[in-house]
């Protein structure tokens, strides 16, 4: 018998009878109404201003973005992207197809519905790298400001300490991050405040970009610059700060009794460069330094 | 005969398209600067209130110096009509309004050292009232671009050097810029690749721009070469090349 | 230390119930002994202050019809504008593709040796740290003129 044929036969079988008559009281599919989430506040016509978008200005969360010019941006797009254009720039390159998983050969009955093989050399499927075109030259998307406090499993005040540095820093709202699960060698015990993190884009990210660059960095003895081994392989790239780094920053250095302690923070700068080489060149032009020793 | 034209190389070149980056951020027009004039007032309106018990701790000299400075909103006092609607006041901050926040004046005698006005600079440098146009001092919101002219004849052009064997072409036009311009110059090539190609069919020549950056420095001709040389924004530009060539270059340059 | 300090105000109140309980009449309202935190929690509680909406937040935008109209044109026309620089940038950006291109083709066709020396891989470039952003005023210094060459 072809495969082709049994897989027919098979298929027919399992889902008419076998499945369902053996077991009445479970269900072996998954229902699907439990996994889409569904905000009652919008199904209710109690709260119509809840309807909105958030970029409607009759909803309360409207915030206006376009508040003044953003030198950082205008520089991106009139310096910027056509100089990244020409460095990215490959004759005739093409798509470089990322890893992907692999499907059964059908040379047996059991690999009808069986989930397919993982890709060859990696957990998870890789994305595929595109050709830098005038459509998807890379940029900046966003900074993920990320303040992990080792001490607060002791003394969980630290934890609103340092989401108010971060409030402070880049004037955007931080939220709480959470211990997600027990390690008793280092005394975490899932659920606790452990810091705060705040995600940038826009004008904020920007002015937290020139605040960086132009006053803190500069400041810091003997700082040699972003490794350039950082980064994720899809063009993320990311670095610290220590906590007496964080002090030169101008709304905790001119307000020095209010922060006798301060906290360190990861610094992600998510890019849609797709690898880290674009990125590393995207982010040197915002002047960020990269230490050039591979040791380093 | 396009055989005959095709069977002979064209000579190669390559161009240098040195540009000095704005220095400072772009005008504004009328519209994006009323558009974001119009959003930063309604992002005032829907600020937060000044929390300025945790800058100005109760009961210094600094919070009261702070405190009075600020303009005190009206209260709600019964049995009174208010026309606009009635005050509705939190933490001294009127709800329906923007909160302005006024910083106390600096005493002149005692501290006038330490918070010095800041006076923005002018936007307009002296060379640009003298209209030097040698100077990478000018134009400040515009990319300048260097074009050169090396006698009488010649029209004004970007600077150009025949190519060496196999020496890359944004190697070439940097050290044939040096030559002509002295060493005090810091330029930064983009790429080795060239970002256009112009033909000229007549005289069998093939241009190659490749484009770079000055960084610190300046272009100064040597008396021996006699060359001139002006940096230009691509609306000069316009002006000084003919059409044909320009409309070659328009898309390259900001 | 702050749910110590919770668990403790608790405890008074099952105290002050267990007295209502015994004793129905009106309690006077008296300072709890130890409710005065100590400046380190006062701190903390001016630290939470800060970052809460709580008594921050101003009255909603109650928009007319008409200004609701207004602010919608505003906004149509300000996206209008975007679309329409995005677009004329974006024809810029594809016409230097192009030109690129083309320039890399002809540059092959002439000289193979030219064009391998200018296809090499550029990957992890780094713009020059002196190259800056512009900022919204000139510097007191425009220009940086007096360059050496340094070896």
């Amino acid at each position: 018998m072809l495969p082709g044929q049994l897989r027919g036969l098979v298929r027919a079988k399992q889902f008419s009878f076998v499945s369902t008559r053996n077991k009445s009281a479970c269900s072996l599919v998954k229902p699907v109404h439990h996994l889409v989430k569904i905000d009652k506040s919008k199904l209710s016509p109690r709260f119509p201003d809840l309807q909105y978008e958030k970029t409607d200005i009759r909803s309360p969360a409207f915030r206006p973005t376009e508040v003044r010019q953003d030198r950082v941006h205008e520089h991106y797009l009139n310096t910027l992207q056509s100089d990244l254009l020409l460095i990215n720039y490959k004759h005739n390159d093409t798509i470089k197809q990322g890893l992907s998983r692999r499907a059964w050969d059908e040379s047996s009955p059991y690999h009808i519905n069986r989930s397919s093989k993982r890709p060859r050399g990696s957990k998870a499927p890789l994305p595929n790298v595109h050709p830098v075109k005038w459509d998807n030259i890379p940029k900046i998307e966003s900074i993920v400001i990320n303040c992990f406090v080792k001490d607060a499993r002791d003394n969980e005040t630290f934890a609103i300490g340092a989401a108010l540095q971060l409030q402070q820093i880049t004037g955007c709202k931080p939220s709480v991050i959470y211990s997600k699960s027990d390690v008793p060698t280092w005394k975490i015990r899932k659920g606790n405040q452990m810091g705060a993190k705040v995600e940038l884009t826009g004008l904020a990210m920007n002015q937290f970009l020139t605040t960086l660059t132009e006053i803190v960095l500069p400041r810091i003895r003997e700082y040699k610059g972003i490794s350039v081994t950082s980064g994720d392989t899809f063009g993320n790239i990311a670095f610290g700060l220590t906590a007496n780094d964080v002090k030169f920053f101008p709304e905790i250095d001119s307000n020095q009794d209010l922060w006798p302690k301060t906290f360190g923070f990861h610094v992600t700068i998510k890019t849609n460069a797709e690898t880290d080489d674009r990125a590393r060149t995207l982010i040197s032009a915002f002047q960020l330094p990269f230490n050039e020793e591979k040791s380093g | 005969m396009s055989l005959a034209s095709k069977s002979v190389a064209p000579a190669l070149r390559v161009t240098m398209l040195l540009s000095r980056i704005p220095l400072i951020s772009p005008q504004e027009s009328t519209f994006e600067k009323q558009y974001r004039q119009y959003q930063a007032e309604l992002e005032k309106r829907l600020m937060w209130t000044f929390p300025s018990y945790y800058y100005f701790k109760k009961g210094t000299l600094s919070e009261h110096k702070f405190l009075s400075a600020q303009k005190n909103p009206t209260v709600k006092q019964p049995g009174v009509w208010y026309p606009k609607g009635a005050p509705n006041l939190k933490h001294n901050r009127e709800r329906s309004m923007k909160q302005e926040v006024t910083l106390p004046r600096q005493d002149s005698q005692d501290d006038s050292g330490i918070m010095r006005p800041i006076v923005l600079n002018p936007t307009e440098t002296e060379d640009d009232k003298k209209g030097i146009l040698t100077s990478l001092e000018r134009k400040l919101r515009n990319s300048l671009y260097l074009v050169v002219k090396d006698n009488d004849k010649n029209p004004w052009r970007f600077p150009t050097f025949p190519t060496q064997d196999d020496k890359p072409l944004h190697l070439t036009a940097e050290e044939g810029l040096k030559q002509i311009g002295g060493e005090s110059i810091n330029i930064w090539s983009v790429s080795a690749k060239p970002v256009a190609v112009i033909e000229d069919a007549e005289n069998k020549l093939c241009d190659f721009l490749v484009k770079s950056h000055i960084v610190a420095g300046q272009f100064s001709s040597t008396p021996s070469t006699e060359i001139e040389h002006k940096w230009l924004t691509k609306d000069e530009l316009k002006t000084l090349f003919e059409e044909s060539y320009y409309s070659k270059i328009e898309f390259l340059l900001n | 230390m702050l749910t110590a300090q919770l668990s403790g105000t608790s405890s008074l109140h099952r105290g002050l119930r267990a007295t209502t309980v015994l004793v129905p009449c009106r309690f006077k309202r008296t300072k709890a002994k130890g409710s005065a935190l100590s400046p380190q929690m006062q701190r903390v509680v001016t630290q939470l202050n800060v970052m809460s909406a709580r008594k921050k937040q101003p009255t909603r935008l109650k928009l007319s019809s008409e200004d609701l109209i207004k602010h919608q044109t505003i906004e149509k026309s300000w996206k209008v504008y975007q679309d329409q620089m995005v677009t004329r940038r974006q024809t810029a950006l594809r016409k230097q593709y192009y030109s690129i291109n083309e320039a890399m083709d002809r540059l092959k066709e002439l000289s193979p040796a030219l064009f391998k020396a200018a296809n090499v891989d550029e990957s992890g470039k780094l713009f020059p740290i002196d190259l800056k952003i512009p900022t919204d005023y000139p510097a007191n210094k425009i220009w940086y003129y007096d360059y050496k060459k340094t070896t």
